[in-house]
């Protein structure tokens, strides 16, 4: 079977959530996840079953025994060895079409040293950073245009932040869009709104203001 | 440091020698239960019991993360055990291939358990699970996904709603009219194809003897006309396996009955008018030379997504036709009673759905659907992704941990949304039991004797109408004994009363309905019967006599709809039910007025 009808027939169920169009829209996309926590896997997981294009997972450390307990896709026999690699290479088993790389360094290095290195994914995600090491990134994704996604889990609590470049959205279906164009304003309502002297409002006045 | 530092440091250790005690059974082991059993082995629990009746396939492997490639064909459960003892080797998993409903875990088996989380994806299955929790009194963890919506609850007897509490949205049906003489939209004509025409041909005789729909003034001549197609069709069926057979079903139903429909002048005053095909038209269709055998490359998906020409369809109407009477042929030779149920990965089956029923589009002037929409329709396919079923997973095992903690209470219904707008989770209180559910509203008991030595009289005397402070549920009022169907006692038959319990064959796993009627509560009770032969006269009655629940007689009048707090839409995963539209009833008898209630299946 070729793969398009296996990838037809594997997917059927998310293609009839998303169409041709979100699927591609996965495919084309390259993930880089740093720091291989249990979240940051979870993650990974969830976006390799439905068939992300590429995956590339960053981190220097080793597998220990707690690790073991807390992550599903690490084993006993592992510890000791780059928990990138290992983890990498159980979540490639997850889907045959998904391109698996690792990468043995420290995120914070290659904040650092080697910001280049990111220019080749289009979603980062940063699991259990400090926020100095956040805020360069930051920098070096929005310089890119590449989409941030900050993670940090301990114990029963959570935190999500995404971090997506300004874009455009054009509303194909203007039914009932009703935009004052408030960032550009046309002639008319500039000039209504510079009549307006709020330094010499009484406080009643000013909270009736349109 | 060892594997299970992290979780004594979150849960405590108290909590997690309760986690690594309790029993859990899932049921289900697909969508949510891959993501529940990994949550599973990795939050401390050691002892998991799984049960699923379903084998993989190559559509699960977009989320059931458990399985692969090699394993299509498997038992899902034996798989997913496999699987998961590979990450985690330290914890118990039973797997069970077999169906939930089956009597071999009965209410005891479900005793054994401190959790019931369900994983499934079907009413029918929910609804046993729920009447077994209840009647074990195991709490139960019921949740559904659907695509980028999901749901999870607790249910508890006597402290929150049960699964019937609320009536469930039924499954949509048509009027038979509708699908057989004046369809208007694709969906009609698809179960026209499926649960008419293919059934028809193909199916259980006695299916498809009955039309369900009621019968008034008005349509009793019309339905008295469709049974006589619907026989015509059938006496077709000597016919089969000879060349002309084809040409004759598509002139019965394509020519014939439409003809017969059109002479019905007040149907098409403000419809369009149906067009038939004659033999002549289909026979030209015939001649244009197709290649309906599609096995090669990429034209596969390319023919799921294809709008096709009537005279393709015709063209493989005549070919998948060919090809099931052929099975049909093959398959009553060695049994006389063999027939074939739609199944939408049956490749002719399918294809003979999608073109009969674009066929039929086709003459009424309905919109065309390609192939994976009318698969979508005709297999009640639900679309389902790992992400929303890996959150509801997530959220099964916080509701247990509080369980398991007693803190019950303080669980919510938590739904998932997609709205861009609101927040991700809603939550909403545990609702109370519904005084009128028939379902929860029943005291569950278990009652061990010896059924060669105990009878009928021992039964209403020393268990039924004995007071409470004497052993007894202190009955008061008219009562009623049942077995299934069977009326064992009543006030105004007692003939039985002396016979012991294995005379009028009530054996071991067996269940007696109990109503008490008292003025006006009515009191329901479920008797579970374990035979032991040790026993002499006496019975050992477990469970809980001090508050019988009663059902309260129901509302004098219809009550208003109940909007305010949204309740949201519910995902049940449901594959809706292939089956025809079946009635049963089961009467909850007052003194006063024969009231009836009607579960629909």
């Amino acid at each position: 079977m070729i793969p398009q009808i296996k990838k037809s027939m594997i997917y059927d169920r998310q293609l009839r959530l998303w169409g041709d169009q979100g699927q591609n829209s996965l495919e084309t996309a390259e993930i880089c996840l740093l720091n291989a926590t249990v979240a940051g896997t979870e993650c990974l997981k969830n976006l390799i079953l439905p068939g992300i294009g590429k995956f590339t997972i960053v981190d220097e450390k080793k597998v220990t025994g707690s690790d073991v307990g807390s992550n599903f896709f690490l084993t006993v026999d592992q510890i000791g060895q780059s928990k990138a690699k290992c983890i990498t290479e159980l979540l490639k088993g997850l889907n045959e079409f998904v391109e698996a790389n690792y990468v043995e360094k420290d995120p914070v290095s290659l904040i650092n040293e080697d910001d280049k290195f990111f220019k080749q994914f289009n979603v980062i995600i940063a699991s259990n950073m400090l926020e100095k090491d956040l805020i360069k990134l930051n920098k070096i994704c929005t310089t890119e245009n590449i989409i941030l996604v900050s993670l940090k889990t301990n114990g029963l609590f959570g935190i999500l932040r995404s971090y997506v470049p300004e874009h455009t959205i054009i509303d194909a279906h203007p039914e009932n869009v009703t935009d004052y164009r408030l960032d550009n304003p046309f002639q008319g309502l500039s000039n209504y709104c510079k009549q307006f002297d709020f330094s010499k409002m009484s406080l009643v006045e000013h909270s009736h203001m349109p | 440091m060892d594997r299970l530092s992290n979780l004594r440091q979150v849960l405590g250790k108290k909590l997690l020698e309760k986690v690594e005690n309790s029993k859990i059974l899932m049921v289900g082991s697909g969508g949510i239960g891959c993501e529940l059993l990994k949550n599973l082995v990795m939050s401390g629990f050691k002892n998991i019991e799984i049960i699923d009746l379903d084998t993989i396939d190559l559509s699960n492997l977009n989320r059931q993360f458990l399985f692969q490639r090699q394993h299509i064909g498997k038992s899902k459960s034996k798989v997913a055990r496999k699987s998961a003892l590979e990450f985690n080797p330290n914890v118990n998993i039973v797997a069970h291939h077999a169906n939930i409903k089956d009597p071999q875990f009965n209410i005891k088996w479900f005793k054994s358990f401190d959790i019931v989380m369900n994983a499934l994806d079907n009413l029918d299955a929910r609804r046993h699970v729920n009447t077994m929790c209840l009647a074990a009194n195991v709490p139960l963890i019921e949740s559904g996904t659907s695509g980028y919506l999901g749901q999870a609850t607790v249910i508890e007897k006597n402290v929150t709603e049960c699964f019937e509490c609320q009536p469930k949205p039924t499954p949509k049906t048509f009027p038979i009219c509708t699908i057989r003489s004046t369809p208007s939209a694709p969906i009609h004509c698809i179960v026209w194809a499926k649960n008419y025409l293919f059934a028809e041909l193909f199916g259980k005789s006695e299916d498809n003897d009955e039309i369900d729909e009621e019968v008034t003034e008005e349509n009793n001549k019309e339905i008295e006309n469709l049974k006589k197609e619907s026989q015509a069709l059938k006496e077709l069926y000597q016919y089969a396996g000879t060349p002309e057979y084809s040409e004759k079903v598509f002139d019965k139903v394509f020519n014939q009955d439409i003809n017969r429909l059109l002479k019905m002048e007040n149907l098409w005053k403000t419809r369009t008018k149906p067009t038939p095909i004659n033999t002549e038209q289909y026979k030209k269709a015939l001649e244009i030379n197709m290649d309906v055998d599609e096995d090669k490359n990429d034209s596969k998906i390319k023919d799921d997504q294809k709008i096709y020409s009537i005279e393709e369809n015709i063209n493989m109407f005549k070919e998948c036709l060919e090809l099931l009477v052929q099975r049909q042929l093959k398959g009553k030779k060695i049994d006389p009673e063999f027939s074939m149920s739609f199944e939408k990965d049956d490749d002719i089956i399918m294809k003979f759905v999608a073109a009969t029923a674009n066929i039929r589009a086709h003459i009424f002037s309905i919109e065309q659907l390609n192939r994976f929409k009318i698969k979508e329709i005709a297999g009640n396919i639900i679309a389902s992704i790992a992400t929303t079923n890996a959150i509801i997973s997530g959220i099964i095992i916080m509701d247990a941990y509080k369980i398991l903690n007693n803190q019950l209470e303080e669980c919510n219904t938590i739904y998932l949304t997609h709205d861009s707008s609101s927040n991700v989770f809603v939550k909403e209180f545990l609702a109370k039991p519904n005084p009128r559910c028939a379902v929860c509203r029943k005291s569950y008991f278990v009652l061990t004797i010896n059924i060669e030595k105990f009878t009928l009289n021992d039964l209403l005397n020393k268990v039924l109408i004995k007071p409470k402070d004497n052993n007894g549920l202190g009955l008061n009022g008219d009562i009623t004994i049942c077995e299934d169907q069977r009326i064992l006692y009543d006030f105004d038959f007692d003939d039985k009363l002396n016979d012991t319990f294995s005379k009028v064959k009530i054996e071991d796993g067996k269940y007696l309905n109990i109503t008490c009627d008292d003025d006006d509560k009515m009191y329901n009770i479920m008797i579970y019967i374990i035979n032991d032969s040790s026993l002499d006269k006496d019975f050992i009655l477990e469970g809980d006599s001090t508050s019988i629940s009663y059902i309260l007689p129901p509302e004098p009048e219809p009550e208003p709809e109940p909007e305010k707090t949204n309740k949201r839409k519910h995902s049940d995963g449901d594959d809706a039910n292939n089956k025809k539209h079946k009635v049963i009833t089961v009467d909850i008898v007052d003194d006063d007025d024969k009231v009836e209630t009607v579960l629909l299946d």
